[in-house]
Parts: structure tokens; sequence; C-alpha cells
């Protein structure tokens, strides 16, 4: 299965992401920002970083990146795609997700393993996981706070849209302790910890976080994509 | 020890100087020639080398009295370069003149202001920050601030009803995120003539 990780000026989980897509046994497409081919990806993961600089609003430049516009397309035609930290933003920006995410409320930067627990594995991206369980994996943001209306929470919630929240402690004020979410088909997937960060032991913050890109191969099985 | 003032003479005969090559650059070229073309045509006029000695004379002038701490004669250095700049049409030349030599052959130029704020209830941290240093600072009395932000559009022509239209889109598409900003648009009338 081949996974497109697209790099953005300013993204700096790209590299991380791709690694993450191998371990868990796929193919890796690098994606470039500026051209609007997908090269016959399967799926798509928009990394974490800082694209354009966090200019005007995180994300809302990266929005209109060549390469989003068949991303958006094919985002809305059922291709599972992960926005991971700015990726989130980038998706909110880009009206594939809900709500939107501000600075936290305790204004600094917060950089730590993170324990979440998982509230939907009905996604493209979380059906490794079982429902309920416990992972941890990095966290790193200044802009993580995820905020929506009222009306648009208690939709997620009752629609089982929430996929993950924060345990123990909520580290950047987002509504309901939301980590993640996904859009109502359940393809679409925003999350603001860092999965990508937490695949190998060798890297000190355990192997949680692999389920998400080992999902996404079984998914693509089960569609019959290969 | 060696005094130095500024000679009020000197600085006559310089400006006098710098005006008759203005006077030679309108009579050939007129107001309205770009900048560039009307330095082009001082400087086919007056070999290059002329023109640069004088300028660099002048910012010579500037840095030595600025070193010696002579600092009317380094004022005076000054406002000479300025006005042989402005003069020759150099870059830095001031905005307004070009404003209104534009608006003398009738194009309007409209500036649009965005106006961008997080809703009401959507937390402002930057603000909270900002309110929280004030106090620090010995200012009293403020309840709260909310930051936004300001965005200045200038249109090549005047803010017609359409254009003002097409700006509110832009506004709402890119400018903010009516998530969690709201936005006003306006005509900066000071800017439109």
């Amino acid at each position: 299965m081949r996974v497109g990780v697209v790099t953005f000026p300013g993204s700096l989980d790209d590299v991380d992401a791709t690694r993450a897509v191998r371990v868990a046994g796929g193919e890796p497409v690098p994606l470039w920002h500026g051209e609007g081919d997908l090269r016959g990806v399967d799926a798509v993961v928009l990394p974490g970083g800082f694209s354009y600089g966090d200019y005007l609003r995180c994300g809302a430049i990266a929005r209109f990146a060549p390469v989003m516009t068949e991303v958006v397309e094919r985002a809305r035609g059922g291709m599972p795609v992960l926005g991971i930290c700015n990726g989130f933003q980038v998706l909110c920006e880009a009206h594939l997700l809900p709500g939107a995410l501000i600075r936290n409320d305790h204004r600094r930067f917060v950089c730590r393993d993170q324990l979440l627990r998982i509230e939907s594995t009905a996604t493209a991206w979380t059906s490794a996981y079982e429902l309920g369980q416990e992972i941890v994996v990095p966290l790193k943001n200044g802009e993580g706070g995820y905020v929506a209306d009222e009306a648009t929470l208690d939709r997620l919630e009752g629609e089982g849209q929430v996929l993950a929240r924060y345990v123990g402690w909520n580290p950047n004020g987002s509504a309901r302790d939301i980590a993640g979410i996904c859009n109502d088909a359940g393809n679409v997937v925003g999350l603001m910890p860092h999965p990508e960060h937490a695949v190998e032991p060798l890297c000190g913050s355990g192997t949680d976080g692999l389920g998400f890109f080992t999902s996404v191969l079984n998914h693509a099985g089960q569609v019959g994509v290969g | 020890m060696a005094t130095y003032t500024v000679n009020p003479a000197a600085v006559r005969r310089t400006t006098e100087l710098i005006d008759s090559r203005q006077y030679v650059l309108d009579s050939d070229w007129g107001k309205v020639q770009p900048r560039a073309d009307a330095q082009n045509a001082y400087l086919e006029k007056h070999s290059w080398e002329e023109y640069a000695a004088c300028r660099t004379a002048l910012i010579a002038c500037v840095y030595r009295a600025s070193e010696w701490r002579h600092k009317d004669i380094e004022i005076a250095a000054h406002d000479l370069l300025q006005h042989l700049d402005q003069v020759t049409g150099w870059r830095g030349a001031p905005l307004a003149r070009l404003r209104s030599v534009s608006s003398e052959m009738g194009a309007g130029m409209a500036r649009v202001v965005v106006d961008v704020m997080l809703k009401p209830e959507i937390l402002d941290p930057q603000g909270k920050a900002v309110h929280g240093a004030l106090p620090r600072l010995g200012f009293e009395g403020v309840t709260d601030v909310r930051q936004g932000k300001r965005f200045e559009l200038e249109l090549d022509g005047d803010a017609t009803p359409e254009r003002l239209e097409r700006v509110r889109a832009l506004a709402e598409t890119l400018l903010s995120n009516p998530v969690i900003e709201d936005f006003s648009v306006r005509v900066d009338n000071e800017r439109q003539r």
C-alpha cells in the first residue's frame, strides 16, 4: 500500500512519518506541496511542523497549496487522510474536519509523553487499537487547543467522532479533553499528539503509535486497495 | 583646535545646483515620468561619475560629521542628500509624491482595511498575556485585552461595491477562520481620494 507523506515549507515530521509508514509495512511516497499530483497513493499523511511559519493562522496557507486540491477531493471520496499536529490544523482550515485549534490556554509550548485513551476504533487510522485502550505517544505543540461550538462538540461525541482523549492532564486546554477527531465517514483523522514518534523502541517513547499506521494498511486490505 | 560649522551659503549653493538639475529633468521629461526613466534621463545628461561623486561626497560628509559629533553638519548634509535623491528620482522618493502623480492622472487608489478578531467566546491567550503585563508596567484600569489582526489591502482602483464584495470573500476564505474569528471590512477614507 502506498502512503503519501506531504512536505510543506516548514514541515518537520515528514521524515518520521515516512519512517513510521515503512516500519508499519507500507510503502511511503514523498509528496511535494507544490505539485498537484498524488502519485497514485492510497492514503495521505499531513505531518507535523510549522508550515509557512504558522503565518496568518496555523495551517491556513498550507491549505491552499497545490497538493491540497486533490487531497481534499480524494478525502471527500473516502481516501484515508491522517493529519498530525500541524496536519490536524491544515485539515481544520480545509474544512475536512470541524472546529479549529488555538493557542494552548496556559500559553506555553508543551513537549511530553502524553497518555491518551482511544475512544473510537471505527476509523481508518485506529482500527488496530482496542476501544478504551490507553496509549502513550509524544505530544509537542503551542497551538493545540481544540475548539468548536457546543453543538459541534455534542455531535462529535454523539456520532463517535472523538477518537482519542487526553488522560490525566489536558495539555493545551482542548475542549472536552479532545486529542483527535475524525470526519463522519471515519477516513479523515486529525490528531494533535505524534504517533509517528512512537514506532520504534530505540527512540525511547515506546511503540504505541504504530497502530495508527498499521490500521490504515488493514483498512486498505478491507476495502480492496493494495 | 579646528572648529566646524555649517556654512549656510554653501548649503544654499548646493541646493541650487541640485535644483538646477531638477529643471533639466522637468523640462525634458515632465512630472509624470516614472522615477526609473527620470533617473536614466538624468544619467544620460550627466555622467554617472558626476552624479555618483556628488552623492558619495554627501554620504561621506554625513558619516564623518556623525562620527565626529558635528550634529548640525550631519543634518545639513543628510538633508542635502535627501534633496538630491528626491530631485533625481532615486529610490526612496516620498510615496506621497507618487500617489499625487497617480491621482492627477486619474488612477484612483483605495486602501481597504480588514480587521479580524477572535469571537468573544473563544479564549484569547495572547490578549491575556498582554493584559497580565499591564500592571507590571504601571497601567491601571484596563479590565481586559483582546488581540486581533489588521490587514491593509491596497487596491489599484476605486473601492467599488463589487470589489468590496470580493474583499469580503477573501476575508472569509483566507484572512479569517469563521469558525473562531469575526472580521469587518472598511474603506480607509483618508487614503481614498
